[in-house]
């Protein structure tokens, strides 16, 4: 992944419009990228709109072929870290007016893996509209091969 | 491992207990909930950081305050800067102990809910008043009633509720609050939640910050304690407790005698 493809990824898909988002976004990105030998393959935003249709990002992940990093809470706060995206065990999903294929303005999606009890740890990804299809992507690519791909 | 006593199960009397306890009332405190609230603690800072009332407050009424104040006090200064203060996120821990206290250490009506009911992770951030909080500083005693109703006045005036009160607390902690009413959006799975709360911004002197502070840690500490009903520990010279409490009603009436010698030297003396 390149910083254009991430740029364009935040911009068209995630509809980040901030310039010191899009600046905080990068520097996460080459954070990640030095921590770990393999490239970063792979990006993605949490948000959730808002009532008034403005955006609240929550969470940014990064993902290796090996490797998920996750910073909670991007936005304002700087704690990175990285986890074996293999060792999930469990997922639930949420959706809205959105049938894992076909994504329309009012697509709503939540995802949600848990990883292996003993950590207690887990993601929690959200998108709307367009987005919903990029979730389902990366839910396919790093947490379940079995689900179909989305059209 | 031990079984553990049904006694500490019933009222536990420290976290580890409470964690147990709150188990099995089917609302258990784990990761995804401390994600969750840590979420909704960083979109509430960042929006109470960028609203109207707290960008004019720190922007410009806080010095009309402060020039007012030196208008009618001689030009001695209200704060001791004018700068904006941190806005501060409860953490994760302290909710949960704050829940401890109300549930357990603090309720009067256990094995009943306490008033308001039981404090869960899915009502924390309505029924606890300081999940965000700020504290104003100022130099002189008087000036904590003066910006604790300047505040209060620019929070009404702004369209927000409002409460206001002096804190005296035995423990010899001084201070006044003002609370002010917010609505956040808050994430929640497939839109955000919004959820109104309260912002709590305390108002107190230089020398009492310094105390709280120093002694900050001890403080937490003795919130874990369950209320003393006695007053033995005010006969205690040797306890912390007593020490902290007294350190900090002495230095309350300190600043008392000094504000009455800087109005008798200046000449505003009433």
């Amino acid at each position: 992944m390149t910083e254009s493809d991430l740029i364009t990824y935040a911009h068209d898909l995630a509809g980040i419009e901030d310039k010191e988002l899009l600046v905080r976004l990068l520097m996460f990105f080459h954070l990640a990228q030095a921590l770990t030998e393999k490239p970063i393959e792979d990006v993605f935003i949490s948000e959730l709109p808002n009532p008034d249709l403005s955006t609240q990002y929550v969470h940014l992940y990064f993902f290796t072929t090996t490797h998920g990093f996750e910073i909670e809470n991007w936005v304002s706060r700087d704690r990175i870290s990285k986890m074996p995206w293999n060792i999930a065990e469990h997922w639930a999903f949420i959706a809205k007016d959105f049938d894992f294929t076909t994504a329309t303005q009012n697509s709503r999606l939540w995802f949600d893996v848990q990883f292996r009890a003993s950590t207690g740890f887990g993601y929690t990804l959200s998108a709307s509209g367009a987005h919903c299809k990029k979730l389902m992507k990366i839910v396919k690519q790093y947490f379940d091969k079995d689900i179909p791909a989305p059209h | 491992m031990p079984p553990v006593a049904s006694e500490s199960l019933d009222r536990p009397s420290n976290v580890s207990e409470y964690h147990i306890w709150v188990n099995s009332k089917g609302t258990p405190i784990t990761e995804s909930v401390k994600k969750e609230y840590n979420s909704s603690v960083a979109a509430m800072l960042q929006q109470f950081q960028k609203s109207q009332f707290w960008q004019e407050l720190t922007k410009t009424r806080l010095r009309e305050f402060n020039q007012s104040y030196q208008g009618s006090h001689n030009q001695y200064h209200l704060l001791l800067t004018e700068a904006a203060p941190d806005l501060l996120g409860k953490s994760f821990d302290s909710v949960v102990i704050k829940s401890l206290r109300v549930n357990v250490l603090g309720n009067r009506n256990w094995p009943d809910p306490p008033e308001g009911g039981w404090r869960q992770p899915d009502n924390w951030l309505e029924l606890f008043n300081d999940v965000i909080r700020t504290r104003f500083i100022v130099k002189y005693f008087d000036g904590v009633q003066f910006l604790m109703d300047k505040l209060a006045e620019f929070a009404n005036t702004s369209g927000l509720n409002v409460t206001k009160g002096f804190r005296a607390y035995d423990d010899g902690y001084y201070a006044a609050h003002v609370y002010v009413s917010c609505k956040f959006n808050i994430p929640a799975p497939l839109n955000t939640r919004q959820v109104t709360t309260q912002v709590e911004m305390q108002i107190t002197t230089q020398v009492q910050e310094v105390i709280t502070q120093l002694l900050h840690e001890q403080y937490e500490g003795d919130r874990l304690e369950p209320p003393q009903e006695d007053d033995n520990w005010k006969w205690d010279n040797r306890c912390k407790r007593f020490s902290r409490a007294y350190l900090g009603h002495t230095l309350h009436h300190l600043e008392g005698v000094i504000l009455d010698v800087r109005d008798r030297t200046k000449g505003t003396d009433k």
